[in-house]
């Protein structure tokens, strides 16, 4: 093993690999350290999606718009493989009257961020996929939403990484970090000891352990998603179709937070960073999404859970995904299951992940992102340019770890 | 005709379902992957209708033949439900029922 490096990158998921490249590309000795293999946890369990429509104003909207651009150069000049990237429009569909009011205002105020976003009707929907139900009332469709394979992605982005000459280490452990003077020394792993003075945080859901190595508190928490896929049918729809998330007995307005992703809360709670809860029955916090792969099976899921890092799945869970499928797309009640999981997606209190410098000295963190696939190639081609150049990042204020600490 | 059909055991289907051949996954294991789980993500051997009931013993078997590994030494794949593969409506029954019970509130 290396016994020093420029940067050592913790995590060797979508953020990981992707600032592995981007930084690699600029300066040489550039290490990724991940603990089970590249992809293992949410980069390979994740839906793949590139989505403009779902992203909210500010950091989120404007990475998932760079991630657009860049995709396309990545796969035509860097990846050697491919990440099956397609440019198809997502759709997000609703089955109530209420749902269609409140997306004709989320269409106005999404139009006006310059989404290409279209409303559709019953038949305008169907005429599109003509597998969903006829029990829908409509759908969005932006057919700038792009998906891809993530664990394909995550794995192109590695090896794109290891050409410019980064060292990968997989099934290697980060037991501790050496800090002197507010200032990172060493990364200790169970091969051995590197000596450097850069860290990047990838670690996603395992951020805040890497954070508490260097005595950090970073508010960034599991949050479970089951998911189950299907048995290889032939093409039933192409694209990835998202439900929406607006609990029941909604008003008005919580039902467009809800539509549009943005959490609004309070000061104190932004303070505190405290670990959540979880609020509501699990078919409160179960929202549909089904996306066709490459290879003819079909993932549906999810529900969402804080349940720590526990990662069984439920009947109850899978019952109401498989519920919400027979309900969106009918034709999929005679096929077989076979097999499901629980994967962790990393969860912030306003779903905007900590990205940039801390208070430890060469202390950095590129996690907590909820849409990984958007953001990935975007925020680590910024934190490249931060971490070489001392480049500000774009909205660098509103991805600062500084929003959840007192003072 | 002369010859015939020359028989090669690495053309051979290990894993049925998804119709991969002992030269790909032997390819894989030379390359890259030194577990089962990273053969079944590189190959997707295992990851069809059985989900490697069928053929997870042969794959341990090349990685063991190609890696000088007991059986033991190898992590086994992840099984995870439904244990036999299950009809989608089958298991939406009860989350259909969850489901109406909201609608009618």
């Amino acid at each position: 093993m290396r016994g020093s490096a420029d940067v050592v990158i913790i995590g060797g998921g979508i953020m990981g690999c992707a600032i592995a490249y981007f930084l690699s590309k600029r300066i040489h000795n550039v290490v990724l350290l991940e603990r089970r293999g590249i992809a293992s946890e949410a980069s390979g369990a994740n839906y793949g999606m590139v989505w403009e429509q779902t992203r909210q104003l500010g950091y989120d909207l404007a990475t998932a718009r760079r991630s657009l651009e860049l995709y396309p150069e990545l796969v035509n000049e860097v990846f050697d493989i491919d990440i099956e990237y397609e440019k198809k429009g997502g759709m997000v569909i609703f089955f109530t009257e209420f749902e269609r009011k409140v997306a004709e205002v989320v269409l106005h105020s999404k139009q006006k961020q310059g989404i290409p976003l279209q409303l559709l009707d019953t038949n305008e929907a169907r005429e599109l996929e003509p597998a969903l139900s006829e029990e829908i009332t409509g759908a969005f469709y932006c057919p700038e939403d792009s998906q891809l394979n993530p664990m394909l992605t995550t794995i192109a982005f590695a090896r794109a990484a290891q050409r410019e000459g980064a060292i990968i280490y997989t099934g290697t452990e980060v037991h501790s970090i050496k800090v002197n003077n507010q200032s990172v020394r060493s990364v200790v792993t169970n091969r051995g000891e590197i000596k450097t003075e850069v860290v990047v945080n990838a670690a996603g859901s395992w951020a805040s352990q890497i954070g508490k190595m260097v005595g950090l508190k970073i508010p960034i928490y599991p949050y479970k998603l089951q998911s189950f896929v299907t048995e290889q049918i032939p093409h039933l729809f192409s694209r990835v179709i998202q439900g929406t998330h607006i609990a029941k007995d909604s008003t008005f307005e919580e039902a467009l937070q809800g539509f549009s992703y943005t959490r609004d809360i309070s000061a104190e709670q932004q303070n505190l960073g405290q670990e959540p809860s979880q609020q509501g029955t699990l078919a409160d916090n179960s929202m549909m999404y089904f996306k066709p792969t490459a290879s003819g099976n079909i993932v549906c899921g999810t529900t969402f859970e804080f349940a720590g890092y526990d990662r069984s799945t439920s009947y109850e869970g899978l019952s109401l995904i498989a519920a919400m499928a027979k309900k969106a797309i009918p034709a999929l009640k005679n096929i077989q299951v076979i097999r499901s999981w629980a994967n962790f997606n990393a969860w912030t209190a306003d779903f905007i992940p900590i990205v940039g410098e801390t208070e430890v000295k060469g202390f950095i963190v590129e996690s907590g992102h909820g849409t990984a696939m958007s953001h990935g190639p975007a925020s680590c081609e910024a934190l490249a340019d931060f971490i070489v150049d001392g480049k500000p990042m774009p909205f660098g204020k509103q991805i600062s770890i500084a929003r959840f600490q007192k003072g | 005709m002369e010859g015939g059909t020359q028989l090669n055991e690495r053309e051979d289907i290990i894993c049925r379902c998804e119709e991969v051949s002992r030269r790909t996954i032997e390819n894989a294991v030379e390359k890259r992957c030194d577990t089962l789980d990273s053969i079944k993500r590189s190959t997707r051997a295992g990851m069809g209708l059985c989900q490697g009931r069928t053929c997870g013993r042969l794959v341990a078997g090349i990685l063991r033949d190609k890696k000088g590994k007991s059986l033991e030494q190898l992590t086994p794949p992840t099984f995870r439900p439904p244990f036999r593969p299950i009809r989608l409506e089958l298991l939406a029954k009860e989350g259909s029922r969850i489901l109406e019970g909201r609608e009618e509130k």
